[in-house]
């Protein structure tokens, strides 16, 4: 129930801000966002920033509703946190980071859905499948199932909410290509057809003078990067690469924006919360949610979002 | 003639096992190029759909659906009955064909510059990715797209 309320809220919030930023663009507001018009007079930047706003309450919202079931550390981290046992460990759910989710789910499916109705295209179908593929993700058990994941990958490819990472995504893509194929050949670039997502490996990402001691990979939307070939593992196994398209999915679903926010909440301190950043609990849920591969299986903690 | 007889006999033998090695040869090759044949008519018939979801009419769009619909089915089906094709080979000839109309029909939808075509491909991508965990489930290979289906 709250991540349902959750979505209603998201839905409407998007709504009012949608209805404000066709406005601020002179843009005719389509009949179904009359009700909504009720900040007729905010200059575009201002409805941006009212977006990011919303995207950011929800996540710290989010945050501190999972705070009191995570180990008690002082931030910023130095290192992620090992699990106690040897198992991973779901944290339970609650009611603060549901309504968050659901908000955030709410939010990015009215706003993607809006912004695909303005795309001259055949009818309202592209809108009403990008509104309902999106909002889906608050109903539990299909969020948790791959097909879901299939659709949900392949889909944030139309949804414009997502391509404030995806398009990042592309230029380092585009930059890092040649030189990954001169290090690693073909067998740098990989497409995870269960997910829609592509995985460059090495590369610039991969050469220490530029990233430092970083080791592990990234997603900037539906595109991936690890620093290596040799960190390569199976898209539907337990591992980096379907932690990394756990990503994709929180983009696809929670909006482009908390990507970025999960970033700066994973690495930079204050926060440097690594593994304990909600964007991370919410991405690892997928690969947590897959077979653990022979090599054994992954231990961390999670938020059982996608698995 | 005794001596002559065990002669006969043994290159009736040799041409019995060319005529079987020929003929299992044949419906072999005969089963992979229908296997082939179905999986790139059937890719022909999604990039149609592709082609035919684009605001600008793609003049081949149609027949090329239709066309590659009816050439995919007619091969699927000979193959059924001569091939005994079986659910993962089945699968697989869907998921390599679905995996070309993703790849080609990215690249088409960016040429037509076609909201709507990408639509479809993006749908393609979610019906693939279903035939991947369907075919996973049970254990099939799952065809690369730079192999055969």
């Amino acid at each position: 129930m709250p991540i349902f309320i959750g979505w209603l809220a998201g839905v409407i919030v998007g709504a009012v801000l949608a209805a404000a930023g066709m406005f601020a663009l002179s843009i005719a507001i389509p009949p179904i966002l009359g009700p909504f018009s009720l900040l007729t007079a905010l200059p575009l930047v201002a409805v941006l920033a009212l977006v990011v706003l919303a995207y950011v309450l929800a996540y710290v919202l989010a945050t501190r509703s999972v705070a009191p079931l995570l180990p008690a550390v002082t931030f910023p981290l130095a290192a992620p946190v090992a699990v106690p046992g040897v198992v991973s460990v779901p944290l339970p759910a609650v009611a603060g980071e549901l309504t968050a989710r659901g908000f955030s789910i709410g939010l990015t499916a009215v706003l993607n859905a809006l912004v695909v109705l303005l795309v001259p295209i055949h009818g309202v179908m592209p809108s009403v499948w990008v509104f309902v593929v999106v909002s889906l993700a608050i109903v539990t058990p299909v969020a948790r199932s791959g097909i879901y994941h299939g659709f949900l990958g392949w889909t944030a490819w139309l949804l414009p909410v997502s391509y404030v990472a995806t398009a990042v995504g592309l230029l380092l893509f585009v930059i890092n290509a040649p030189v990954a194929f001169a290090f690693g050949g073909l067998g740098a670039f990989r497409i995870d057809w269960s997910t829609g997502v592509i995985e460059s490996s090495g590369g610039f990402v991969g050469i220490p003078a530029i990233t430092g001691s970083f080791t592990g990979g990234f997603s900037l939307g539906n595109f991936t990067f690890l620093t290596a070939v040799a960190l390569q593992d199976g898209f539907l196994f337990q591992g980096l690469s379907s932690h990394e398209t756990g990503h994709t999915l929180n983009t696809a679903a929670l909006g482009g924006i908390v990507l970025w926010v999960n970033a700066v909440d994973e690495n930079v301190a204050p926060f440097a919360r690594r593994n304990l950043a909600y964007g991370e609990l919410t991405a690892e849920s997928h690969s947590e949610g897959l077979p653990a591969p022979p090599a054994g299986a992954r231990r961390d903690f999670f938020v059982r979002s996608w698995g | 003639m005794n001596a002559a007889k065990p002669w006969l006999l043994h290159a009736a033998d040799d041409m019995l096992c060319w005529i079987v090695e020929a003929v299992v040869c044949f419906v072999e090759k005969l089963c992979q190029f229908l296997i082939l044949a179905a999986a790139v008519a059937l890719a022909a018939a999604i990039l149609g759909l592709v082609a035919a979801s684009a605001a600008i009419p793609v003049p081949l769009a149609l027949p090329s659906m239709i066309g590659g619909a009816t050439i995919a089915f007619a091969a699927l089906l000979v193959a059924k009955i001569l091939c005994e094709l079986g659910m993962c080979r089945f699968l697989g000839v869907l998921v390599w064909a679905l995996k070309w109309s993703i790849v080609l029909g990215a690249v088409l939808s960016l040429l037509l510059a076609s909201a709507g075509s990408i639509f479809v491909v993006v749908v393609c991508g979610g019906i693939v990715s279903m035939l991947i965990r369907s075919m996973t489930a049970r254990s099939c290979a799952i065809p690369h797209l730079l192999g055969l289906p």
